[in-house]
C-alpha cells in the first residue's frame, strides 16, 4: 500500500516537461505597444490641420451641466489651441497652452498647463462662480482623458476620473472657427427655450431646460399610469441638438433633434420622428432662473424703495465704496438672491422663494449672506442703510409683468397691495448703477 | 530503506528535469522616455535648476505628484516661468551668495518643486496654499493667483511683499531647507531644554488658533508661530524661516508681542539656533536676511519674462 502511495505521489514529477509552450501574443513588449500607441495617438491629433471639434461634459454625470462644443488644434512642441464659447471664451478668442500624451492604462490625453477655456470647467473656484458652494468642486470636470481609438474621423475619449465618453471629429468645412462659434451662438439663441413640449403621435412628455445649461428634463406619464421623469444632455451643432447618448422615449430611440426655423419660434424635429414645441414659458421661470440688474432712477425704482436706494448710494459713497452692479440672481446652484459687486469685494443675500402663479412670486430673506463685502454691508454702522434696501423684497408676493412674454427684455415686479414696492429690472448687464 | 533511496534519488532527478529551457532577453528596453517637446521653461529650468541644485521643477500638472483628495487645476504656463524665477532669484541665490558656493543649496533644498494653478480647497471653506513631504517635495499652489502687478504691501512682513502668497511660498521652502540641516548636524540639546514642557504635538492647531489672538497667545509662550509650538524640530525651523524672510521691524514687534517671559524664550532659543547656523554651516543669518532683503529690491525692476 505504501509504495503504491509513494508511486502515486513520485509519478507526477516525471511528468513535467522540459519545454516551455509560452507562446507570445503580442510581437512586441507592453513598452513597444504603449509608445506606438502614444505616437500614432499623436499623429492622428496633429494630422486635422483645421483642428478638432470636441463635445465636451463636465459634470459628475454628463447630465449635471450639460455638453459643450470646444475646438482645439493639436501642433508640434505639445502646444493646443482652444476656442469656446463658453466662460471666458467669444466666438473670435483663443488661447493657446499645452498638451501631452502620456502612457496609462493606453494612451492619455493631458491639458497639463493651463488653458483657461478648457479649464474653466475643472476649476474649483469657477470663474462665473457656478457650483461655487461646499466642496468647491465647480462643474467637476476633467482635463485628462484615456484615448479609447485615435482615427482620422473621429477620435473616442474617456474623462479619466468621471468616466465620460467625449468624441472629437474634425474639424472641416470652409468656415473659420470663429464663423463656426458664432452660427452656433446664432442657432443656440433661436432654439433654446424654458419650456417645451414633445409630442410623438398621441404621446406627450413636458420638457424643461435651462438654456445656460445643455439639458434637458423629460415628464411624462407612462403607460401603466406612473410618472416618470429623466435628465439628458447634450451639445449643439450646426442643426440643432445631439444628445450625451441615445435615449429610448415611448418605444423610440432619440439621438439628436434638428431644429427647423420658422421665423417664429421654431421647433425641433426629433430623430425618433417625434417634435419638440416651445411652450409659453411662466414669467417667474425667467425671472428665477435668469440675471436681472438693477438701475438706479425714480421710473425703475418705486417711491416705497427709491428713498432707500438714494441712502444705500451715499451709504456707499460715504465709506469709499462704488456699486459696481446688483441684480437678482441664482449666484450659485443652491441659492438665489440679491447679488452685487463693488469696488472692495462681492456679496449676496440668499432669498427663498415660493411660486404662486406663473407671474406670482413670494420672497423671504433665507437668513444667509455671502461674501467679506456683503457681512461688512451688513453689520453696523453700514447696515442701517443696506439692509432696509434687501428688506424691500423680504416677505412679500411680486406680481411680474414684462415688454415680451416670449424673450424678455425687462421684468416689474411689483409687490401685491402695495404698489409703491415696484422694480423695473433688466436682463442686460448693467455696470455701475449710480452713475448718471 | 532502499526502496526510500530510490524513490528520493527519482524525486532529485524529476526536480533537475525541469529547468531546461532557455528564454532570450529582449534586448529592448522597457523603460522609454517621454514624448515631450522641451519648452524655453524647460531649457531654462535644465539650466538653473537641475544641472545647477539637482532640483526638479514640475509645473506640467501630474494628478500623482499633487493631492488626489482636491479638484486641482494645472499652473499657467507664463505664471510658472514667473514664480520659477521669482524662487531662483530670492531662495536659491540668496544661499549661494551667502555660501560662496551652490553646495549648501544643492545639499539641502528641497528636491522637487511641483507647480498647482488652483488652491486646494476644503470642504470648510480653508484653503491650502502649500504643502510639503519630509523636506522632499514641496507642492505650491494657487500658482495661477500669483500676481506680480500687486504694488508692494508694507504691512506684508515678508520683504518681498509684491505677491500676496509669497508669504507662504518661500517661507515653506525655508522651513523644509531648516529641517534636512537639523537633520544632517543635530543642534544642542539646551536647545530644546527652554520650551520643553511647552511643547503640544498635534494639539498646536487646536491650542494657539490660526488667528490674531491665537499667534499672540503662542508668542507669549514663547513661539514664534502657533506651529513651532508642535515640537522642538518646528520650533528650530520657524525661528529659522520667519527670521530670515522678515524685516526687523517685524521681528521686533513679534518680541514686543511675546512679552518679557514668552519674548526672553524666542530670544535664547533664536541664540542658540543663529549659533548653529554660523558654527555648523558658516552662515550668518544676518547676512542672509540682508541679501535677501537686497534681492526682493532687485526683483522690482527684473524682467520676471524673460528666459535669457
Amino acid at each position: 500500500m505504501k509504495k503504491i502511495c509513494l508511486i502515486v505521489l513520485v509519478f507526477p514529477l516525471f511528468l513535467q516537461s522540459c519545454l516551455k509552450y509560452e507562446e507570445d501574443l503580442f510581437d512586441k513588449n507592453a513598452t513597444e505597444r504603449i509608445m506606438e500607441a502614444l505616437a500614432q495617438a499623436d499623429q492622428v491629433l496633429r494630422g486635422a490641420t483645421n483642428g478638432w471639434i470636441m463635445s465636451y461634459y463636465p459634470g459628475i454625470a454628463p447630465e449635471e451641466w450639460g455638453g459643450y462644443t470646444l475646438l482645439m488644434k493639436f501642433e508640434a512642441e505639445n502646444k493646443v489651441t482652444i476656442s469656446s464659447l463658453y466662460g471666458i471664451g467669444k466666438t473670435d478668442s483663443t488661447e493657446v497652452s499645452m498638451y501631452e500624451l502620456l502612457a496609462e492604462t493606453g494612451p492619455l490625453l493631458s491639458f497639463n498647463t493651463l488653458n483657461p477655456l478648457m479649464h474653466y470647467f475643472s476649476d474649483p473656484r469657477n470663474p462665473d462662480g457656478i457650483n461655487d458652494g461646499a466642496g468647491n468642486v465647480g462643474m467637476g470636470g476633467d482635463y485628462e482623458f484615456i484615448v479609447i481609438s485615435a482615427a482620422t474621423d473621429k477620435v473616442v475619449l474617456k474623462s479619466k476620473k468621471r468616466g465620460h465618453t467625449i468624441i472629437m471629429t474634425p474639424f472641416t468645412g470652409a468656415a473659420s472657427w470663429g464663423d463656426y462659434l458664432t452660427q452656433i451662438k446664432d442657432l443656440e439663441t433661436k432654439m433654446f427655450k424654458y419650456t417645451y413640449m414633445y409630442v410623438d403621435g398621441t404621446d406627450t412628455a413636458w420638457v424643461t431646460a435651462r438654456p445656460r445649461y445643455r439639458k434637458q428634463t423629460f415628464k411624462y406619464t407612462d403607460k401603466a399610469g406612473e410618472n416618470q421623469t429623466f435628465d439628458v444632455a447634450f451639445v449643439s451643432d450646426l442643426n440643432g441638438i445631439v444628445f450625451y447618448e441615445p435615449f429610448e422615449l415611448f418605444d423610440k430611440t432619440i439621438a439628436r433633434m434638428d431644429f427647423v426655423d420658422d421665423g417664429e419660434d421654431g421647433w425641433f424635429n426629433a430623430s425618433s420622428g417625434g417634435k419638440l414645441v416651445p411652450t409659453v414659458t411662466p414669467l417667474t421661470t425667467f425671472f428665477l432662473y435668469e440675471d436681472w440688474y438693477f438701475k438706479y432712477n425714480s421710473d425703475d425704482i418705486g417711491t416705497y424703495g427709491f428713498s432707500r436706494w438714494t441712502a444705500f448710494r451715499n451709504g456707499l459713497a460715504s465709506t469709499g465704496r462704488e456699486l459696481i452692479f446688483a441684480c437678482l440672481s441664482q449666484y450659485s446652484s443652491d441659492a438665489w438672491g440679491f447679488s452685487f459687486a463693488t469696488n472692495l469685494g462681492t456679496g449676496s443675500v440668499e432669498f427663498d422663494y415660493t411660486v404662486e402663479a406663473d407671474d406670482r412670486v413670494y420672497l423671504e430673506f433665507a437668513g444667509w449672506i455671502r461674501g467679506q463685502e456683503c457681512i461688512d454691508l451688513w453689520e453696523q454702522p453700514n447696515g442701517a442703510w443696506f439692509i432696509p434696501v434687501i428688506a424691500t423684497f423680504h416677505e412679500a408676493t411680486f406680481t411680474i409683468t414684462t415688454d415680451n412674454p416670449k424673450d424678455p427684455t425687462w421684468l416689474r415686479i411689483t409687490e401685491d397691495g402695495y404698489a409703491a414696492n415696484s422694480y423695473r429690472l433688466y436682463k442686460e448687464y448693467t455696470p455701475y448703477p449710480f452713475r448718471p | 530503506m532502499k526502496k526510500i533511496c530510490l524513490y528520493l534519488a527519482m524525486l532529485a532527478l524529476s526536480v533537475l528535469m525541469v529547468n531546461c529551457s532557455e528564454e532570450k532577453l529582449d534586448p529592448n528596453s522597457v523603460i522609454r522616455e517621454p514624448i515631450r517637446v522641451e519648452t524655453p521653461l524647460d531649457q531654462w529650468l535644465n539650466t538653473n535648476y537641475v544641472g545647477a541644485y539637482n532640483i526638479d521643477v514640475q509645473y506640467r500638472f501630474a494628478d500623482i505628484q499633487s493631492q488626489m483628495n482636491y479638484n486641482l487645476i494645472p499652473a499657467d504656463y507664463q505664471k510658472s516661468v514667473q514664480l520659477a524665477k521669482v524662487i531662483h532669484f530670492l531662495c536659491l541665490a540668496p544661499y549661494d551668495s551667502v555660501t560662496g558656493s551652490r553646495d549648501f543649496a544643492r545639499l539641502a533644498f528641497p528636491k522637487f518643486l511641483v507647480f498647482v494653478g488652483s488652491g486646494a480647497h476644503n470642504n470648510n471653506g480653508t484653503v491650502i496654499l502649500g504643502t510639503a513631504e519630509d523636506g522632499i517635495r514641496v507642492v505650491m499652489y494657487q500658482v495661477n493667483s500669483w500676481n506680480t502687478d500687486v504694488p508692494p504691501n508694507p504691512a506684508n512682513f515678508y520683504p518681498m511683499s509684491n505677491a500676496w502668497n509669497s508669504v507662504r511660498y518661500f517661507h515653506t521652502l525655508h522651513h523644509e531647507l531648516g529641517h534636512i540641516l537639523h537633520q544632517l548636524k543635530p543642534y544642542s540639546q539646551t536647545f530644546r531644554a527652554i520650551s520643553a514642557t511647552d511643547y503640544v504635538q498635534d494639539d498646536w492647531s487646536t491650542v494657539y488658533a490660526n488667528n490674531p489672538d491665537g499667534l499672540r497667545s503662542a508668542r507669549q509662550a514663547g513661539f514664534i508661530t502657533q506651529y513651532s509650538s508642535k515640537n522642538d524640530n518646528e520650533d528650530f525651523v520657524e525661528l529659522f524661516s520667519i527670521y530670515i524672510t522678515s524685516t526687523q521691524a517685524f521681528w521686533n514687534e513679534a518680541l514686543a508681542q511675546a512679552g518679557e517671559e514668552g519674548g526672553n524664550k524666542i530670544q535664547s532659543k533664536f541664540s542658540i539656533m543663529y549659533d548653529y547656523m554660523l558654527n555648523e554651516w558658516d552662515i550668518d543669518l544676518n547676512e542672509l536676511r540682508r541679501v535677501i532683503d537686497v534681492s526682493q529690491k532687485q526683483l522690482e525692476t527684473m524682467d520676471l519674462n524673460n528666459l535669457d
